[in-house]
């Protein structure tokens, strides 16, 4: 998966030869990576004690580090190497540090995202905490009962603004804002009042020098479990203000399912797309929205042009993480 | 690094003990560390380990709800963070912001293995206390939650050289001004699971486990006692294109370091696997630290005990300039200067 999206991306990117003889930086996010490989390996070792044979690829592929060497292969790059296994912010978080290694000059070119494939043990893991959905994913809906795994990845590539203007790159849109923060309140549950993802979202914006009203949308981490989504209601409410009546929310989870160190990194893409199509993706359609929502929470597809996005992402152990995107037509921020 | 940026604290957890005196005294006295043998099924070979000797009472910190059910990993890493941390001026703390980066290879690999037994033995059953421990990033979320840091707090998965990389993140984090002060740690938990699979990889066969940490601060003036962290060499990543040999000769050109400063190596003490690093650091005058045939293989661990080395020789005026060298095998070569040049 992430191989493949990165083929796309790069095919898409349009860098020349010149680009690959360069250092690019490779900024991932994962959180459980090839966890069915290390799986695999759990049960030849339990089951065959003796047995070597067949482990040391098991063992080499396992590691995330050898996926994304893979994938610079692949790509024929090579670069200074961050993988970040902030659980479900991972893929935000990985793509916020590419960002500012950017930004900060440390590096002119990066490529980014974050993947996650299903194993048994994550499956098990979020069934074990009462997590999962026996329905359907219904993020902001009163009755919602939890979530829907998924699994996938996206790539994206990152160079300065005025680099890709002066090649004339199809430029899909601008970060301009990252905020990360962590929540201190449980392992696994978020602030009832949502104190870290405000932190988050105050200080992307506050990067982008934006104002909440300036906002659009907002691609809301909405995993459809009770507590992340009144959580994260009450943050998006605090935190816009009197702008929240126009707010434009949804969670692109109903649809897609939480794809966890991969969720950052493919909704950072239809964020994209949404800026480049002006379109807004909505929520699945649901009867009764949770009364936390005050916001605008969007159930059908919706064309608007867009302007500024903002795409959160909340994970275990309390990592928040926001992005800001921003239509590349707009004056730089 | 556009920012003078010290030292302010250090610590470790490993074979030899629960603090970096431990460390630096074992390896000073170039004590002999006990290796047991781990028989985990009457089939399977025999894992050779260094642990982490058992504490005589549980430190206070266990009383912290967050880590009462917590694995080895988390009290490793707790340990070493408050060991590093010993100084921290608590009535500063309001405006401080204190970053956490989190170096780690294996993980959790206690509770990971425990929870997959319960999901093979019976899905339906598997424990919701196990799981959420399981994931990378808890050992990191509760340091943050103990030291009450709604701060940055990143976990980087990467092997024995991800220390450095994370201290290189740290350092963007306070020039940036992200942070104030950073912590740096990495830690691993003994595991059969994990232990097993160095029988399969070139390098040395003895598991080990432990912590290290460092705390990162900015110095506008750097004072005579402060140790200082002068570079850290670009990573020079190992790809088809760019064998291991030639990462580790660029990472050495890369270096600023005078030639006399003290070496902390990556060597483990096996002639083949550490031939690409030994040649490339024979030109170097300075004397020269190994720590993995001692303590054996840490996993995310050595480059931060390699770290927490470097301080205790830089304090104890044994050295006015030590190189950490991190050789990861598989990934990137990179390096750390430090120094106290007053001293």
């Amino acid at each position: 998966m992430l191989i493949l999206a990165g083929i796309e991306c790069m095919g898409q990117a349009r860098w020349q030869s010149t680009h690959l003889n360069e250092s690019v930086a490779l900024s991932f996010g994962t959180s459980a990576a090839a966890m069915s490989l290390g799986e695999a390996y759990y049960k030849v070792k339990t089951s065959q004690p003796r047995t070597q044979r067949g482990l040391a690829h098991l063992t080499h592929l396992y590691q995330p580090s050898s996926q994304i060497r893979l994938l610079a292969d692949a790509l024929q790059v090579s670069g200074p190497v961050h993988i970040i296994a902030n659980a479900c912010a991972s893929g935000s978080n990985a793509i916020g540090n590419a960002f500012h290694l950017i930004k900060s000059g440390r590096a002119r070119l990066a490529i980014t995202g974050g993947y996650d494939a299903l194993s048994q043990l994550v499956f098990a893991g979020f069934d074990s905490l009462q997590a999962l959905s026996t329905t359907l994913p219904r993020p902001f809906a009163s009755d919602r009962d939890g979530l829907a795994l998924g699994e996938g990845a996206a790539v994206l590539t990152l160079e300065r603004l005025e680099d890709a203007r002066a090649r004339g790159a199809s430029i899909l849109g601008e970060i301009t804002g990252y905020g990360s923060s962590t929540d201190l309140h449980h392992l696994t549950q978020p602030h009832p009042e949502g104190l870290a993802a405000i932190q988050s979202m105050t200080a992307a914006c506050h990067e982008a020098n934006w104002s909440p009203g300036q906002v659009d949308y907002i691609n809301a981490h909405g995993t459809g479990t009770p507590l992340n989504d009144s959580s994260e209601g009450a943050a998006i409410c605090h935190w816009a203000g009197d702008a929240v009546s126009q707010m434009r929310v949804s969670s692109t989870k109903g649809g897609t399912g939480h794809l966890l160190g991969g969720a950052g990194a493919v909704e950072a893409v239809i964020c994209l797309m949404a800026l480049q199509g002006g379109w807004i993706p909505p929520n699945v359609p649901i009867q009764n929205p949770d009364p936390i929502c005050q916001f605008d929470l969007v159930q059908t597809p919706t064309d608007s042009p867009l302007c500024r996005i903002l795409s959160n992402s909340f994970g275990f152990g309390g990592a928040n993480a926001t992005l800001a995107f921003q239509h590349p037509d707009l004056e730089p921020a | 690094m556009s920012h003078r940026l010290h030292i302010a604290g250090w610590g470790a957890v490993s074979p030899a003990g629960w603090t970096s005196s431990d460390l630096f005294n074992a390896v000073l006295d170039q004590r002999a560390l006990p290796t047991s043998l781990d028989l985990r099924h009457p089939d399977a070979p025999p894992i050779p380990c260094r642990r982490v000797p058992p504490l005589a009472s549980p430190p206070i910190w266990l009383r912290q709800p967050r880590l009462r059910r917590s694995s080895p990993i988390t009290r490793f890493a707790v340990s070493a963070a408050l060991e590093a941390l010993q100084t921290f001026n608590q009535p500063e703390a309001s405006t401080t912001s204190l970053g956490v980066l989190f170096a780690v290879q294996n993980g959790s690999v206690n509770y990971s293995s425990r929870f997959f037994a319960e999901v093979l033995a019976n899905p339906g059953l598997a424990s919701p206390i196990l799981f959420p421990e399981t994931v990378f990033n808890a050992p990191s979320s509760h340091i943050s939650s103990l030291l009450a840091s709604p701060s940055l707090n990143n976990t980087l998965v990467s092997d024995a050289g991800g220390f450095i990389t994370a201290l290189e993140m740290a350092a963007h984090w306070l020039d940036d001004d992200q942070v104030t002060d950073c912590l740096i740690i990495s830690a691993e938990e003994y595991d059969w699971l994990s232990a097993e699979s160095l029988a399969l990889v070139p390098g040395p066969k003895i598991a080990s486990e432990g912590a290290a940490a460092l705390w990162l601060r900015r110095t506008e003036k750097p004072s005579p006692n402060d140790i200082l962290l002068e570079q850290i060499t670009e990573a020079a990543t190992i790809t088809n294109q760019q064998s291991r040999s030639t990462a580790i000769q660029k990472m050495h050109l890369d270096l600023e370091a005078p030639n006399h400063a003290t070496l902390i190596s990556a060597e483990s003490g096996h002639p083949t696997w550490d031939r690409p690093h030994s040649e490339t650091f024979a030109s170097r005058a300075g004397p020269r630290f190994t720590l993995q045939s001692q303590f054996g293989h840490g996993f995310s661990i050595l480059g931060g005990w390699q770290c927490a080395l470097a301080c205790e020789l830089l304090q104890r005026g044994v050295c006015h300039n030590a190189v950490v060298a991190a050789d990861t095998g598989a990934n990137q070569a990179q390096a750390a200067w430090f120094s106290r040049p007053s001293h």
